[in-house]
């Protein structure tokens, strides 16, 4: 009996379980009393899969997102670091969506759902830093989370209309840093230039440094061409000069060189691949840590010993630092334009202006004595020969052969190609002369040629004596390997130089001031000063 | 009848209307005559003058001294002048240059040129040996100028330079010689600056050239060398002096010729291309 009891006891209890259970399950949980996505809600009313959040059924993974679907979009874009450039090899690295997929796109794009990890590849001697904004592209210059491993939110991304993540991806090459200090702009052949350079440790330590510099119409990598220069040394940071004597002219590309030793090299902005890169300078883009550098031929030049110096015209010498003596009565120490006993150097118009890459002091006296802008009168030049006919006794020669110890006059144009008798004589030449032969006056007795014009000839390599004329012409056709040189002096008001030696260390032109000439020719080559007082 | 008396004054008169009469006659006679001796002086003074300058110019076309009067080797020019030109070899411590403009430049003979230099080697046989120093006075009034100074040694194998920059010039880059501001006044003629020339400098060198360095086109300058001894010469000095003997006018007219020793252009001597 009581066991009897005791069953309908249950049964009837469960009886009543059984139907509150159905009810609960059908009415209550999906069942005739289920919300959707959206739907208001108390506490457990919703579809499944969704929560009752804030009073409403919502996917518990966003419960922000009224669509319940929890979509969104990762999206970024790979740049390099500083100032989140766009730059190789960091634009084309593999951003991977885990589960969803994989791309190497700059920007790239990946719709999804959920919450997500997405990473990244990282090229060898850089590392990798993320900035992330959700619903936003605000963030990217705030300082990145290190790392290649980045969580999505579905909760943060899907909250809004817009539903994306803007993740950027930040790669820093793990290199020091190098910059030029004042390399020149122009270097002459065969001068020897100091390329001075700032090493600095950056994201990675100095550990070696260097220089490359390599014709630029070749090029760099890839080319991978002969360099013209490549040196390096192992060393910390700091400033370190390489030294470039350039054997051609020519352009070329100068770049500086730092390890961080077997993880990461830069080097101005020639570079092939990982681990090498750009270096960034003093501004960040790497301008500064490469230079183009011109090499160029100076082209012939002149120098004067002993003497005061007029220049006509402007005076703007162009000279390879390391000069080279004319022969013994140059000193290559001396790179001015006059030199040894010199006196004031006076310049028609502007003297080393604009300064070229080499300008040449106009003596070594100390301090230097020169004035530009200096006009000369000089009523002489052009008029002596009015001047001996009115007032000097004179010799009327009609060939050749000049009287010793007087002034000779000979009318007509000659050609010079034998040394002339009679020395010391003054002539003057109603007309133009042309010296053709290899030395003239080879004996250095004193001599004096004035005339209008004054040619020496491509054979003449020097000429001795005084010359003077209203034009001076130095001919030449081609490069030779010697120049002229006067010993005595040269005085003209338009000079004329075609001569071009293939060797531009020595002086082209070579003047040697003779002051015994002067002495030798006192009572000839001579004006006459009077003054009349009366005294009663 | 007139009285006596009348005749009296009538006679009175007279005496005096001829008295004014004759004074006025004899005073414009009078300014006639002084008048006529002014226009005789100034005529004997060009006169004088005139034989003067010649007398220098026969000196200098003989060679020789000249007497002005008549006869063999004289200058005749008539009777009533006289005269001589003569070469005057005094010396003195003092030479004061011609007028020089810019770019001009004087040769100074530290040595002199017709005793010491040899015609056949064409050389001097010295250079400057006194032990004395010079001092160049040079800038007159209202110009600024520079100086460069060469030095040549006796047989030209030898050149030294120096640049006398007063503090006017700053157009010129660089100093040289100490440079006293004056004024100074030396023998009459006043100057802006000085320099010294040491004995060391100069000593062995036979010729000073000193050129003019100055911006002002129109400047013009004379240079005074002095020393505690007496220079050599620097030219010929002739002087010529002529006596007018007409009547009662004796005027007389002293003139200086200096010809200067030979003298180096500067336009010849200044490389310049």
């Amino acid at each position: 009996m009581q066991k009897t009891r005791l069953i309908q006891f249950f049964t009837q209890h469960f009886k009543v379980f059984f139907v509150c259970t159905i009810l609960y399950l059908g009415v209550f949980n999906n069942g005739v009393f289920a919300r959707p996505c959206n739907s208001l809600c108390t506490l457990h009313e919703c579809d499944p899969g969704l929560i009752c959040s804030s009073g409403r059924c919502r996917n518990p993974s966003c419960t922000q997102d009224n669509s319940c679907s929890c979509a969104y979009t990762i999206q970024g874009t790979k740049v390099g670091m500083p100032g989140n450039q766009s730059i190789e090899p960091f634009i084309s690295q593999t951003v991977t969506v885990v589960g969803v997929g994989s791309s190497s796109n700059n920007p790239y794009s990946f719709p999804t759902s959920f919450d997500k990890t997405v990473n990244v590849t990282i090229p060898a001697g850089s590392r990798v830093g993320y900035t992330r904004c959700y619903n936003n592209t605000a963030c990217h210059n705030d300082p990145p989370i290190s790392g290649s491993s980045a969580d999505i939110s579905a909760q943060n991304a899907a909250k809004t209309a817009s539903k994306y993540v803007d993740l950027w991806w930040h790669f820093t090459p793990l290199t020091p840093n190098c910059e030029q200090l004042n390399w020149p702009s122009t270097v002459y052949i065969g001068d020897t230039v100091s390329l001075n350079t700032s090493y600095v440790d950056d994201a990675g330590p100095v550990t070696d440094v260097g220089l490359v510099i390599y014709n630029t119409s070749i090029g760099c990598y890839p080319q991978n061409p002969p360099a013209e220069l490549n040196q390096s040394v192992t060393t910390t940071q700091g400033d370190r000069a390489f030294n470039w004597t350039p054997s051609a002219v020519g352009t070329y590309t100068a770049y500086c060189r730092a390890w961080n030793d077997g993880i990461a090299e830069c080097r101005g902005d020639c570079v092939d691949a990982a681990p090498r890169y750009p270096c960034k300078g003093s501004d960040g883009n790497g301008l500064d840590a490469k230079k183009t550098i011109s090499v160029t031929d100076p082209g012939p030049w002149f120098k004067v010993k002993d003497a005061s110096f007029h220049k006509v015209g402007a005076l703007n010498e162009k000279v390879v630092n390391n000069i080279a003596a004319y022969d013994a009565d140059d000193d290559a120490t001396k790179r001015f334009v006059t030199f040894g006993e010199s006196g004031l150097t006076t310049v028609e118009g502007s003297y080393n202006s604009p300064a070229d890459p080499n300008p040449v002091p106009a003596n070594n006296n100390s301090p230097v004595w020169n004035v530009e802008n200096y006009t000369m009168n000089q009523p002489y030049l052009g008029s002596y020969f009015e001047y001996v006919t009115s007032k000097k006794e004179f010799t009327t020669i009609s060939s050749l052969v000049p009287q010793q110890n007087a002034i000779n006059v000979y009318t007509g144009n000659p050609t010079i190609n034998s040394d002339l008798p009679n020395a010391p004589y003054v002539l003057i030449v109603n007309g133009d002369v042309t010296i053709d032969m290899a030395t003239f006056n080879a004996a250095e007795s004193a001599v004096a040629i004035i005339a209008d014009q004054i040619t020496f000839s491509p054979n003449t390599t020097a000429a001795n004596g005084i010359f003077i004329a209203n034009t001076i012409i130095v001919d030449d056709t081609v490069a030779q390997t010697t120049g002229l040189k006067i010993k005595g002096n040269l005085i003209t008001k338009t000079f004329t130089n075609s001569r071009t030696r293939s060797d531009n260390t020595k002086p082209t032109i070579f003047v040697v001031f003779q002051p015994k000439y002067y002495i030798r020719l006192l009572p000839t080559l001579n004006i006459s000063l009077y003054d009349w007082r009366q005294v009663q | 009848m007139k009285s006596k008396k009348q005749s009296g004054q009538i006679l009175l008169i007279v005496l005096m209307l001829l008295t004014t009469a004759l004074t006025i006659v004899f005073s414009t006679a009078f300014k006639s005559t002084t008048d006529t001796q002014i226009t005789k002086l100034e005529q004997e003074s060009q006169r004088a003058l005139a034989a003067a300058e010649a007398a220098i110019e026969e000196r200098l076309r003989l060679g020789t001294d000249v007497v002005i009067g008549a006869g063999g080797g004289q200058l005749n020019l008539g009777t009533a002048m006289s005269g001589y030109a003569t070469l005057d070899t005094s010396s003195y411590n003092y030479y004061i240059s011609p007028y020089l403009r810019k770019d001009d430049q004087l040769t100074f003979y530290l040595v002199d040129y017709i005793s010491q230099y040899n015609t056949t080697t064409r050389e001097f046989t010295t250079g400057y040996s006194s032990g004395n120093d010079i001092e160049v006075y040079f800038s007159q009034n209202p110009s600024c100028m520079a100086l460069e100074f060469t030095l040549i040694n006796r047989d030209g194998t030898s050149v030294k330079r120096f640049l006398a920059n007063p503090v006017c010039d700053a157009f010129i880059s660089g100093n040289g010689l100490v440079v006293s501001s004056g004024p100074f006044t030396v023998n009459g003629e006043t100057f802006n600056y000085k320099v010294t020339l040491s004995a060391a400098q100069l000593s062995g060198n036979s010729l000073l050239i000193a050129r003019v360095i100055t911006t002002i086109p129109t400047l013009t300058s004379k240079i005074e060398f002095t020393s505690l001894i007496n220079l050599p010469s620097q030219g010929n000095v002739v002087t010529g002096e002529a006596q007018s003997l007409t009547g009662d006018i004796k005027v007389t007219k002293e003139v200086n010729f200096i010809q200067q020793y030979p003298q180096i252009p500067s336009d010849f001597f200044l490389t310049s291309f």
